[in-house]
């Protein structure tokens, strides 16, 4: 019997669970305040926010709401600040308990809720540079998933344009709600600026409050909301793959995070099945959609939401691959995983690969770690 | 008095593989037509001037795959790059909408996956007559058959064959 919740490492130790290396592939890391980022932000924005009282992006407010327990843990969560906001409590939390060879780092910070084309980028530019400066510069462990004003595919690539070679960053964060799917040809800048730089697309929970959670509309309820968001990875992953972006970009790589993974298989079934009958009108989707899913996705295991364990097994043989998992702690988010159950369920030949193989190999940590 | 006028011409004479089934102009180009073939249905193709035939079987769930659309393929190498490419049809089964070439029975979505296409030629009418006589070949119920009696004939006829169109590899 394991202690449940063990990306805390409370009730067991890192080596009881996995003795390798490991690569955690999201953890995230939260401006403390609009204020930390103004010596990363052009003056012209920084008297804007001033002369406004704009204090940040609204999704801030509720991003860690206190009292919420699915936000963060209790003990991730600092007096004073909000969690996941300095390098040291990562340090302490995450990155030496767990003694991880590589970390990426995820800013959560809803530059896209700023609908202002010049303010949104501005504000992209400085948590990158915040990143870079206070995270990416002070711990040779991480690398970095930049932020890039989303819904202005032209103002994105210029972003990734200005930062996207640094060595340390090695994604691009979308969040996963969004007004149109990522699939469609308005986004193909920022794909076309991302694999110049080989870098990833990090598909995030997340996105503005004015982007629907679901296909079809609003939720009523915060847990209708909270369960709601799953469908929109899906979603996604079929605009990406039926748009032919794979083809158009063959060196498109997409991690999805927080999204769980066992609704992989049947989804992909589905959509290999409409592939079979209906590729006419999508002919340049050249094989079936779990071979694409195989070679341009990868899914982090936080959470997991597996269920029983034989079940469990079952998912993971319909994956088909043991290169799609890649482990993650979430940190400071709480997933109610008990990590060691999830590794058990693995054949023992996979488990080196999802908990570092796979992410240093998808991410090029060898180059960016050099 | 021939043998083939005591036959019932959807029963095949015990040796025969290979069967009249149309006159040449009545299946025109993009046309088909569905036979039955000693209770065997098979379809008989058209596609501009030469005839394809292909068993009324789809290999998925044995649909009948020749009552679909003919259609040509459509070749794209990225979006936005959509090209109708009029030298390859596809049979398409109604029950799924699965593409098959018309001319080696080959899955567009999985090669492995074939329809079974059989072997259609078109001959000679005096040859037929002469094929029939010596019990070579059957003739289905058509309208063609009043010719067949004559001596001479100078329609061209559809033959189909039984036999694989491949060493027995489905």
């Amino acid at each position: 019997m394991t202690a449940p919740f063990t990306a805390r490492l409370k009730g067991t130790t890192r080596d009881a669970l996995w003795s390798g290396p490991v690569v955690d592939c999201d953890v995230h890391a939260t401006p403390p305040s609009l204020e930390a980022l103004f010596p990363y932000t052009d003056p012209v924005w920084v008297q804007g926010a001033q002369e406004r009282g704009w204090k940040g992006p609204i999704g801030e407010a509720h991003a860690y709401p206190p009292g919420a327990p699915t936000t963060a843990r209790d003990e991730w969560r600092p007096e004073g600040r909000p969690p996941a906001s300095s390098i040291e409590l990562l340090r302490q939390h995450v990155l030496d308990p767990w003694r991880v060879d590589a970390a990426l780092v995820n800013t959560a910070y809803g530059v896209d809720s700023l609908r202002h084309p010049d303010w949104a980028p501005a504000l992209a530019r400085a948590v990158n540079d915040w990143l870079i400066a206070e995270w990416l510069d002070r711990d040779p462990r991480l690398v970095g998933s930049m932020v890039v004003p989303a819904r202005d595919p032209a103002a994105a690539a210029a972003e990734i344009e200005r930062i996207g070679s640094h060595p340390r960053i090695v994604q691009v964060t979308m969040p996963v709600r969004s007004e149109r799917l990522y699939g469609q040809r308005v986004f193909w800048p920022i794909y076309e600026a991302m694999t110049r730089h080989d870098l990833v697309m990090g598909l995030s929970w997340g996105g503005t409050t004015e982007d629907a959670p679901s296909p079809t509309g609003y939720a009523s309820w915060y847990a209708e909301e909270y369960a709601a968001e799953i469908q929109l990875y899906g979603a996604q992953m079929t605009s990406m793959i039926y748009e032919g972006i794979f083809q158009k970009f063959p060196g498109m790589r997409v991690t999805m995070l927080e999204s769980g993974f066992a609704w992989v298989p049947t989804w992909s079934w589905s959509i290999n099945k409409k592939w079979k009958g209906l590729r006419r009108e999508i002919p340049w989707v050249d094989r079936l959609p779990t071979e694409i899913i195989r070679d341009h996705f990868r899914f982090s295991i936080a959470p997991a939401d597996l269920g029983p364990a034989a079940h469990a097994r079952k998912i993971i043989e319909w994956l088909g691959s043991e290169d799609l998992l890649l482990f993650a702690t979430d940190y400071p988010h709480l997933h109610t995983d008990d990590l060691a159950a999830v590794l058990e369920v693995m054949p023992e030949s996979m488990r080196p690969k999802v908990m570092a193989e796979s992410a240093r190999q998808w991410y090029r940590l060898d180059k960016a770690l050099s | 008095m021939t043998t083939a006028e005591t036959r019932s011409a959807t029963t095949p004479a015990r040796h025969a593989n290979r069967f009249v089934v149309a006159r040449v102009d009545e299946i025109p180009p993009g046309d088909r037509r569905i036979v039955d073939v000693g209770g065997r249905q098979v379809g008989v193709y058209n596609v501009g001037g030469r005839f394809y035939a292909m068993l009324n079987r789809c290999p998925h769930l044995a649909g009948p795959l020749c009552e679909g659309q003919v259609v040509n393929a459509v070749e794209s190498s990225v979006p936005g790059d959509v090209r109708l490419e009029e030298s390859r049809t596809y049979v398409t089964c109604p029950w799924h909408n699965w593409e098959f070439d018309v001319e080696t029975g080959q899955s567009y979505w999985n090669p492995r996956l074939r329809a079974r296409p059989l072997p259609v030629g078109v001959e000679g009418g005096a040859e037929i007559e002469a094929a029939v006589q010596r019990g070579e070949i059957d003739r289905l119920p058509g309208p063609y058959q009043a010719e067949m009696v004559p001596v001479s004939v100078e329609s061209d006829y559809v033959v189909l064959s039984l036999r694989p169109a491949r060493g027995g590899n489905r």
